[in-house]
């Protein structure tokens, strides 16, 4: 049987769509939420309040830094930001001759510290910055094998857009069409509304999200070309070669008048970290690098001084045009540069994202249930993509809940608590799909979803019993974070809801049967 | 403020686009346009999203004016559908 070319692509769409549907509605909701990594992390670090200026916090920390870890290899400081009131510190510490380097926990070599340069007693959690590496780290696994399913995932989603665009032969005469309380027909059209509404966002972030990962995906240039990756990125971003100590002791100049030259010469811009090599020697050095929030591109310029002269000694700032387009790419996949305005345009356009991808799931069911030989038998495939559909839309919503509400309610002094953290929203989910997997499919939505919503309500009525900070305090401070963090809560949680109450009401697909209409629905 | 403009424009613009089109007449304005006047509307619609692209790239630059035009389509066409809904309803 011959097919036309439209019928191949919609195929195609179909079942890459459903192949990785899944795995993409996971990537799209944390990296949607990884936009506002920064806030969730500071809401899941209640303790962290002061704002404190820079350049003092970096001189405090480096005084801190200097009383502690003298010999180390190096220091990283993390200056405070508007979006992060701490100063976040690590250290390399020294190499014992002889003896390969351990892999050290979190917690051993590096600190958060206030402005004054003391350490705060934080809850050790990974807050918001899990939720982004998760959207291509994923977890429980190697990183190296994640990145390549996740990289997968992602070349189908292109697939899937670019073929979805030419099955929807009616992009523009079905542009407004939004049609409720006809079944299919209905998830059709929202499907395609939040698919074509941000259609340029959704081919940028696919494409640019390949980009990040270019050459482990595509590494044949490098290997063709250079030795191997490490000699490849050395020649890409020169840094200082390892300089050994002299063993003179020398101090390091103060840090501020240094930022406030490489901040004139950014004209402006602010310092985002600064790494310190062989503290405390006659050859350290100080590389300060330009904060990603002021421009676009992802890697910022970075100027290096002498540690104990304070004297100007390399700029890195030109890069050809190849590493600028790259730099461009990333930068506008991650949204770092993004302010309040951008970011919210972001966060929006990764919800359209998840929307889009989560009625499509639906959508392959709805679609095929009708034509079931037995609607009430439907065969172990149909099954299984019901359950999963299940499992993946509902289940991850209410993990992310139970990992907020794991952040208050775990003990502060328990061991691995960041680690049960986020088993807490594994178990989650995979509760949800033993939930799916036993009950019938209407009844595990109707379910699934309440379960979800009343996590999500739970999150801010356990926080103002746990914490003191919440909405109402946070309103008569102007402690604008906890409010509009609980808001948030709310609005997923009457967003559940409503979907809970939607899938209740519903009237069985199998009513839609030989319906007039029929033949408009073959598209998709 | 500037996101508020853009957006309005967006909005507007989407609105002159849907009550250009025949499908929607009815439901928008309760009846049926003429030739003539579809045409202007389309016109407008299009010309709005521009008035919204130059509100960005004059407020916020022309990089991240360009970034925000794409988001504040989006807001535009999602409300411009709401605002269809929301009458038929």
């Amino acid at each position: 049987m011959k097919e036309s070319f439209r019928q191949s692509m919609a195929w195609l769409h179909t079942w890459t769509g459903l192949m990785f549907g899944w795995l993409l509605f996971a990537m799209f909701l944390t990296g949607t939420a990884a936009y506002f990594q920064q806030e969730i992390s500071r809401w899941m670090r209640p303790e962290l309040v002061a704002n404190a200026d820079p350049a003092n916090a970096t001189q405090a920390a480096i005084d801190y830094l200097q009383a502690r870890q003298p010999d180390a290899e190096s220091w990283f400081i993390t200056p405070p930001s508007v979006r992060n009131p701490a100063t976040e510190v690590f250290w390399q510490p020294k190499k014992v001759e002889g003896k390969p380097p351990t892999r050290r926990k979190r917690g051993e070599t590096s600190a958060t510290l206030d402005g004054g340069g003391h350490p705060v007693t934080v809850r050790e959690t990974r807050g918001g910055f899990f939720l982004y590496r998760f959207h291509f780290d994923l977890h429980y696994m190697p990183v190296i094998w994640a990145r390549y399913v996740v990289g997968v995932a992602a070349m189908f989603m292109l697939v899937a857009i670019l073929s979805g665009i030419i099955t929807h032969k009616k992009i523009f005469a079905d542009f407004f069409m939004l049609r409720f309380g006809k079944g299919q027909r209905s998830w059709l059209d929202a499907h395609n509304v939040t698919a074509v509404f941000a259609l340029p966002f959704y081919l940028m972030i696919t494409y640019t999200g390949l980009v990040t990962l270019a050459t482990q995906y595509m590494p044949w240039g490098v290997m063709a070309n250079y030795a191997s990756t490490e000699t490849f990125f050395e020649e890409l971003f020169p840094g200082r070669a390892d300089v050994p100590r002299s063993g003179v002791a020398a101090p390091l100049v103060s840090v501020s008048p240094l930022m406030a030259i490489a901040s004139r010469t950014w004209g402006g811009a602010g310092v985002g970290s600064i790494q310190v090599t062989n503290p405390g020697d006659s050859t350290a050095t100080i590389t300060l690098r330009r904060s990603a929030t002021t421009a676009i591109g992802a890697r910022g310029e970075s100027i290096v001084f002498g540690g104990p002269s304070g004297k100007l000694l390399d700029r890195h700032a030109q890069e050809g045009g190849a590493l600028a387009t790259q730099s461009v790419m990333v930068g506008i996949h991650a949204g770092r540069f993004a302010d309040w305005g951008l970011r919210w345009l972001y966060f929006l356009s990764g919800i359209g994202g998840t929307i889009m991808v989560g009625s499509g799931l639906v959508l392959w069911t709805v679609k095929r249930r009708a034509k079931l030989p037995d609607p009430m038998q439907p065969h172990f495939g149909f099954r299984l993509v019901e359950r999963l559909n299940i499992a993946a839309i509902v289940g991850l919503p209410a993990g992310l809940a139970t990992y907020f509400l794991a952040n208050r309610l775990l003990p502060i002094a328990m061991a691995d608590r960041a680690e049960w953290e986020i088993n807490s929203l594994f178990l989650a989910w995979a509760g949800v799909l033993f939930w799916a997997c036993v009950r019938p499919q209407r009844r595990a939505w109707v379910e699934s979803l309440s379960c979800a919503a009343a996590l999500f309500v739970a999150v801010p009525i356990v926080n103002a019993l746990t914490v003191p900070r919440n909405m109402l305090t946070g309103l008569m401070t102007g402690d604008w974070l906890f409010v509009a963090f609980d808001m948030a809560m709310v609005a997923l949680a009457c967003a559940l809801g409503w979907a809970a109450r939607k899938a209740a009401r519903a009237k069985p697909k199998t009513m839609h049967r030989n319906r007039p209409n029929r033949k408009e629905l073959i598209t998709a | 403020m500037i996101h508020i403009l853009a957006i309005c424009a967006s909005i507007l613009g989407f609105g002159c686009l849907c009550a250009a089109m025949a499908r929607h007449q009815k439901d928008l304005l309760g009846r049926p346009l003429p030739r003539q006047a579809q045409r202007w509307l389309l016109g407008a619609g299009g010309a709005l999203l521009l008035v919204a692209l130059a509100t960005d790239m004059a407020g916020l630059g022309a990089a991240y004016g360009a970034i925000a035009w794409f988001g504040h389509l989006t807001i535009g066409a999602a409300m411009a559908v709401t605002g269809l809904k929301w009458k038929t309803a």
